[in-house]
């Protein structure tokens, strides 16, 4: 990995970890567990673009691992992780089929699947099918969410010098 | 030879659109079916699977009640025929933010205090 690469990576990794403490500190719009805007996920699909699948994972497990330290509870951070999991690796095969053009696509199935993931999550911490009850509002959010941090990852792509 | 792969490419971002359009009308009438308000007035408060209490609703007013978990609690309010946590002694709060119990399907559940208030039969 080159420096330049290594310290734009860095520089993207602390820039989501950034979001990720901002959206901590926010009250949620909904008073839903589970809704959110996912910030942090403006920088993930960009790395998902921009960078190898393998140097993407990287930037989010640093961010992911480093923001836990933050938030401060095992819970946020298995929830955080799971849906990191998922979308990272729908999105990663999104993008192969999906072009540069349709970026905020891509982060609206990314955003999907990182709900998912988080279900999936607590399917298996609370071992109850309960929590399924979450899945339509959380994909209709996930949605919307996925669609603003797309947008917002088109304005970040363009602004990032090759 | 080009051609086709550029209309292979545009045939799969139309396949993509359409199941992200289908998951999201779908889920939005998920939604609707799952925020639809209860129609009972009883609620439960249920801990580790055991019914601590009953309310009518309609019948308890400007009552509070703390319950227990450990050292851990939740102090629950009943007011004008709905229920909500007032307080709850963990990090995240969700109990507290979740505001009123107005759905069946989603009841308001501590995980720490492992308390969960749910509309009754």
């Amino acid at each position: 990995m080159s420096t330049k690469k290594l310290t734009q990576m860095s520089l993207l990794a602390a820039a989501a970890l950034i979001l990720y403490i901002i959206e901590l500190r926010l009250p949620g719009p909904v008073p839903i567990p589970g809704v959110k805007l996912g910030l942090a996920n403006i920088i993930t699909v960009v790395a998902v673009y921009r960078f190898r699948p393998g140097e993407a994972a990287l930037l989010v497990a640093v961010r992911v691992i480093a923001g836990a330290f933050f938030a401060g509870n095992l819970s946020a951070f298995l929830f955080s992780a799971s849906g990191a999991v998922f979308c990272l690796c729908g999105m990663i095969f999104i993008r192969k089929i999906l072009p540069l053009k349709y970026l905020p696509m891509c982060s609206i199935l990314g955003a999907m699947l990182h709900n998912l993931g988080q279900i999936a999550m607590a399917l298996w911490i609370m071992r109850s099918v309960s929590v399924l009850a979450y899945l339509p509002i959380l994909m209709v959010t996930g949605c919307i969410a996925g669609l603003f941090t797309g947008l917002c990852a088109k304005a970040v792509e363009r602004r990032i010098p090759y | 030879m080009r051609k086709l792969f550029v209309e292979s490419k545009t045939k799969s971002v139309k396949i993509l659109m359409a199941v992200i359009a289908g998951i999201f009308l779908l889920s939005l009438l998920g939604s609707i079916y799952v925020l639809r308000p209860s129609g009972s007035r009883r609620a439960e408060v249920v801990q580790d699977g055991r019914v601590l209490y009953t309310f009518e609703l309609d019948r308890v007013q400007n009552q509070e009640l703390t319950i227990y978990y450990g050292d851990s609690s939740n102090t629950i309010l009943i007011q004008d025929g709905e229920i909500c946590v007032l307080e709850a002694e963990c990090p995240d709060q969700t109990c507290v933010k979740m505001g009123k119990l107005y759905s069946d399907s989603l009841p308001i559940v501590c995980l720490p205090n492992h308390l969960i208030i749910r509309f009754a039969e």
